[in-house]
């Protein structure tokens, strides 16, 4: 899973993939701006067919904290 | 170039595939330049606008006007996004950031309908582009309940009347206003797939992937008529394509063809499909391996098989390979390649073609039957800006023109040939009732164009009414039939100079010397109406019109500068060379000329 979470941050973000650590977030990586976020949140939840509550798309605002959350709704 | 029917792409690898493709030194040779002004926020609809741009072979130039400042973004000319001028210019607008209390009781829509009547006209005033509208979407619950019959003051009649309104609008000003109709995309899509009530609370943005991505194709269909990037024909295998089964085998009875029961009803529907792009000017060919006579025996005497024979503007129904036989088609119909739509139900088949004919939008038929029907309309690949009489005309058009080549080749000469086609020629200024087809042609023609400037009803228009600008048009016939308007000429006054702005001829009409009788009259009407010392013109090469690269040599023309694909020539009028053989017989409505003259 992880691996395809990198996959995805990577695409939408325009990162490489080995770029992507636990702290990367918004405040790290400049391109990460609220449209790039919807684009991720929505990528997200296609690729792993799920769907996050109103909070979680707040909240989840770095690759820490998206993989462990996709962890308990996978 | 096509994917498989039902393969999609996530978003995270159409948002990957647009980067590389922006990223990337090869760019289409087309672009459309798209501003979206909106109230909301619209930019999802990004990744997918560009991907399916680039898959239409048109690089996108997209912008987007500030949140919710929709009529400032028109009055600031420094905003980038009315200038330089866009194609297409998009209105995006969400009711409830327009009328925050559209479902309180007693709310009613005029004061609306004003207000976006206002902005439209404003619009139309800022801009030459196509300008593209949006119908609103109605309540998923009427606030009055759904079991009693409605007022027609409810909030959910309100919007339905003011879609209307909006369409109506549009249609009567079919040059300028298009309508991406949101209403028909929920009712197609269905609440479910269209809208994402989370975004739209967080963030303003209320619409999903498959919405956006059918908002986006409406747009996406409108750049593709504008740079001729339309399809016009459409080729079609026959066993298990037109009909069910294989008529060599399964014999004219045994097909399944049926106007009632299905699975014959799925190919009987699919032809119905196939008719209405032929009223629309589609031509309409066959590829087929079998025996031109079993193929016949269908078309002619099978009860339920719409397609006849009359309906074909040509054929390839042999043993041959099939890409042999669509390379034949496009050039005996002198179309390009990218003009074509193939359909086959066997992939092989459509594999073949998509290697040997890239150029070529291959269809494969699909493997869910009853979903058929709606193969060629989906995607709107042949979709124009308008229709005119001569696509409706086309495929007898084109069937003439078979004729004619077979008349051809009882004559030695070429000039023997011509004098017993007794062509004539029908040259004058642009009519008012000529303008959807001239600036049609302008948007179609790829072949014999010496700038491929494409051109708006509108903007032809304000050509043809202004003093300095002549627009002349070309209809031409011969004893085998009309051929119809077919060519253009657009020149302006530029001081003692004469400006060729554009010149095209459709490819259909070729061959016959009218692209040198027709240059010829207007020029010489041009210099007596405008005394001009000089002529300029310019050859813009694209991929398509390397044969008219030299044209305006012949007309003694010579070379002044060379600026990337652009060539510049000018020539002396009193110099310039004229073309005097009297092949055609030319009727020029002078008069009409002179009136416009006077009028400024």
């Amino acid at each position: 899973m992880e691996e395809r979470v990198r996959e995805v941050m990577a695409a939408i973000l325009g990162l490489e993939e080995d770029e992507i650590e636990d702290d990367t977030s918004p405040n790290t990586v400049e391109s990460w701006d609220s449209l790039k976020h919807m684009n991720l949140i929505l990528a997200l939840e296609e690729e792993f067919d799920v769907e996050f509550s109103d909070d979680q798309v707040v909240e989840l605002t770095s690759y820490r904290e998206i993989r462990e959350t996709l962890a308990e709704l996978v | 170039m096509s994917a498989a029917p039902d393969a999609r792409e996530s978003l995270a690898e159409i948002v990957a595939a647009v980067a590389r493709a922006e990223g990337s030194p090869e760019q289409p040779a087309v672009s459309a330049r798209i501003s979206i002004l909106r109230n909301y926020t619209i930019e999802p609809v990004e990744p997918f606008l560009k991907s399916q741009l680039y898959r239409a072979g048109i690089r996108p130039d997209v912008r987007f006007g500030g949140y919710d400042t929709v009529a400032q973004d028109l009055m600031d000319a420094g905003s980038g996004l009315l200038e330089p001028a866009p194609d297409i210019l998009v209105l995006s607008l969400m009711l409830d950031i327009l009328e925050p209390d559209w479902n309180a009781p007693g709310w009613s829509a005029e004061g609306l309908r004003d207000r976006l009547a206002g902005l439209w006209e404003m619009a139309a005033s800022k801009t030459d582009a196509l300008i593209v509208l949006n119908t609103f979407l109605p309540p998923s619950y009427p606030a009055g309940g759904t079991i009693v019959s409605r007022a027609t003051s409810c909030a959910e009649e309100q919007i339905l009347q003011t879609n209307r309104s909006v369409r109506e609008f549009a249609r009567e000003r079919p040059d300028r206003f298009f309508v991406a109709d949101w209403e028909r995309l929920l009712r197609v899509l269905g609440e479910q797939e269209s809208l994402d009530r989370r975004y739209w609370y967080l963030a303003k943005a209320p619409f999903r992937r498959a919405f956006l991505e059918a908002y986006a194709l409406e747009i996406v269909k409108l750049a593709r008529a504008l740079k001729g990037r339309t399809k016009k024909c459409l080729v079609l295998d026959c066993d298990n394509t037109l009909w069910g089964g294989v008529v060599g085998e399964d014999g004219l009875q045994g097909i399944q063809l049926d106007r009632n029961e299905y699975p014959g009803k799925a190919y009987f529907d699919f032809q119905r499909s196939v008719l209405n792009l032929a009223e629309r000017g589609v031509l309409i060919c066959l590829c087929s391996k079998n025996n031109e006579e079993d193929v016949w025996e269908v078309l002619d005497n099978h009860p339920d098989c719409l397609v006849k024979r009359s309906h074909l503007a040509g054929w390839r129904v042999n043993w041959q390979d099939k890409a042999t036989g669509i390379a034949g088609l496009a050039e005996e119909l002198n179309l390009g390649l990218d003009s074509f739509v193939f359909v086959d139900d066997d992939p092989a088949q459509c594999e073949l073609i998509r290697q040997a004919l890239p150029e070529v939008e291959v269809l494969q038929t699909p493997a869910k039957l009853y979903t058929y029907a709606d193969l060629l309309l989906r995607d709107g690949l042949f979709d124009t800006l308008g229709a005119t009489d001569e696509d409706r005309q086309r495929a007898a058009l084109y069937q003439t023109e078979a004729r004619r080549r077979e008349a051809r080749t009882k004559f030695g000469d070429l000039d023997g040939y011509l004098r017993s086609l007794k062509i004539r020629a029908d040259i004058h200024p642009v009519r008012l009732e000529e303008l959807p087809r001239a600036a049609q042609l302008t948007q179609k023609t790829n072949q014999f164009n010496l700038t491929t400037r494409r051109y708006t009803e509108a903007q032809v228009a304000a050509m043809a009414a202004s003093p300095d600008w002549s627009v002349w048009t070309l209809s031409a016939r011969d004893s085998f039939g009309d051929m119809g308007l077919t060519g253009v000429l657009i020149a302006r006054r530029d001081g003692s100079v004469g400006v060729i702005d554009t010149y095209l001829l459709s490819c259909r009409i070729l061959g016959r010397e009218l692209e040198y009788a027709f240059a010829e009259t207007v020029m010489s009407a041009l210099e007596r109406l405008w005394g001009n010392s000089d002529w300029r013109a310019s050859y813009i090469a694209t991929l398509k019109n390397a044969q008219v690269a030299g044209f305006w040599q012949s007309f003694g023309f010579s070379v002044t500068v060379e600026d990337g694909d652009e060539t510049f020539l000018t020539v002396a009028a009193s110099r310039r060379v004229r073309y005097t053989k009297d092949l055609v017989e030319i009727s020029f409505a002078e008069e009409q000329l002179w009136k416009n003259e006077s009028g400024k």
